[in-house]
């Protein structure tokens, strides 16, 4: 989070990987939060697909394109409003961590392309340690003081 | 019936070549087999016809561009009709150009002597249709029906209702994709599925409507087989008479849900209430109360979600942004 620019790099290089962008750049005032599927233990979109196309495999929750009917029930109910429906296909596509490019040995496309490291992959043991040094933590270890950027104040 | 351009010509060089026709033959001239309704073959045959041929240009040679094609494809699937009442074989379609005068008349004569064959018309109490008329699309459709009843009745085939018949009767691949309007929760799926797109969705604000191009289904059910909510079965009958080719026949209307964050209308609300009836089931009602959304989770939209989800983040990692409202 606190690395994120907001230049959607991830953006594109998903287009580029998936033919179509199935991550997000959202902005509140300025301040970039990117969204991608969040792959949930406990997904709500397995439990609303009608056809089971949607399974939890390795900690990953994959849309089976070929059982995907495109009715969109997944994208509805979605609570972070990841899965994009493809018109052109008439199904329900999402991120799955770049499936195709991890059996190659890649890591996916967004977490490659992210030009500050905002986005890493790795294991859920791997996320419970301190994986990034906040900005303020950096400043510190090159010596200087952590500044902040100061806020404009109510009133 | 013969088209303006092509086979009455024809049938006119043999007329002026003299050559020998069958002197039962009764020459009807059309504009364009394209204009021929499956409605005036029906009354042919009701009003006591032995046979009816319908004769139009090769294909590629309409002067309407595609009238005969158009006809040849309306007219296969309506003998498949008349072929449940046994008169299938009593009805035809060729092709002759203007040059054709000697294919014309030997059509011709094999045509009626393979109606002699067959014998007398089965089709009993033949009515005098001379004073029928015919206002718009719905007395037309209802024409068709009452018809074929009547047919039916006179063939000795029992029919109960005017427009479908017995399930029994009806041969493979016949049919229509029917609709339940209470069942239809409004998801994308047919629509998917269908390889004619003959199932059309269209979006006026506050309903989604359904319509169905009965001129270019195929019957091939997948639409029956992928329906999540099993609202869509092949009912045996027949609606391909519309009267518009590329206009489909719209059944029902779905009412639309509006976000509640920007006001649009973006989800069909019997789609969202099927949402929270499935999450009820599977009761994973709590697991997604937990996450303690910052939005009604069935009645938001996704870009909305996204947005309030982006305020709610921000606003944890920069806790000033609170106050600039």
């Amino acid at each position: 989070m606190n690395r994120c620019l907001g230049c959607e790099e991830c953006v594109e290089a998903c287009k580029r990987e998936n033919g179509a962008s199935l991550c997000f750049v959202d902005s509140y005032h300025g301040v970039p939060v990117p969204f991608r599927c969040a792959h949930c233990e406990d997904a709500p979109c397995e439990k609303v697909c009608p056809t089971e196309a949607i399974e939890i495999k390795d900690d990953l929750v994959l849309i089976d394109a070929e059982k995907c009917i495109g009715c969109r029930s997944c994208e509805s109910i979605c609570p972070w409003g990841v899965p994009v429906y493809r018109e052109d296909l008439g199904k329900v596509f999402k991120c799955d961590m770049c499936v195709s490019r991890q059996k190659l040995g890649k890591v996916p496309a967004c977490v490659e392309i992210c030009p500050t490291q905002a986005l890493v992959f790795g294991t859920r043991e791997e996320f419970s340690v301190d994986h990034h040094e906040t900005t303020e933590k950096r400043i510190e270890k090159a010596g200087g003081h952590a500044s902040r950027i100061i806020l404009p104040q109510e009133g | 019936m013969c088209c303006n351009w092509c086979s009455y010509a024809g049938a006119d060089l043999a007329g002026t070549s003299r050559m020998t026709m069958p002197p039962n033959l009764r020459v009807i001239r059309v504009n364009c087999t394209g204009r021929i309704d499956p409605l005036f073959i029906l009354q042919a045959l009701e009003a006591g016809a032995d046979g009816v041929l319908v004769s139009g240009c090769h294909e590629g040679d309409c002067h309407y561009v595609s009238g005969n094609v158009v006809s040849k494809k309306r007219f296969m699937f309506f003998k498949k009709i008349l072929d449940q009442f046994g008169l299938g074989n009593r009805v035809d379609f060729v092709h002759v150009s203007a040059a054709e005068g000697d294919k014309w008349a030997a059509i011709t004569t094999e045509f009626v002597g393979r109606i002699k064959k067959l014998g007398p018309t089965p089709v009993k109490d033949v009515t005098d249709l001379t004073d029928i008329s015919i206002d718009d699309d719905h007395s037309r459709k209802s024409r068709i029906h009452e018809i074929l009843l009547s047919l039916g009745n006179r063939l000795g085939y029992e029919t109960t209702k005017p427009l479908h018949f017995d399930p029994e009767e009806i041969a493979e691949g016949y049919g229509f994709p029917k609709r339940d309007p209470d069942k239809c929760i409004g998801c994308y799926a047919c629509y998917n599925v269908c390889p004619e797109d003959a199932i059309k969705i269209d979006d006026v604000k506050s309903k989604r409507k359904y319509g169905t191009l009965h001129a270019h289904c195929l019957v091939c059910k997948k639409c029956e087989e992928v329906c999540p909510q099993e609202a869509i079965v092949i009912a045996p009958g027949f609606e391909l008479v519309s009267f518009l080719l590329n206009e489909p026949l719209w059944d029902f209307d779905i009412p639309m849900q509006k976000c509640t964050e920007c006001g649009e209308y973006f989800n069909p609300k019997p789609f969202c209430e099927n949402l929270k009836k499935k999450i009820l089931e599977k009761k994973a009602e709590e697991s997604l109360e937990a996450l303690n959304l910052p939005f009604k989770t069935y009645t938001t939209c996704s870009a909305c979600k996204r947005k309030k989800l982006a305020q709610a983040v921000a606003e944890l990692a920069h806790p000033a942004l609170k106050r600039m409202k």
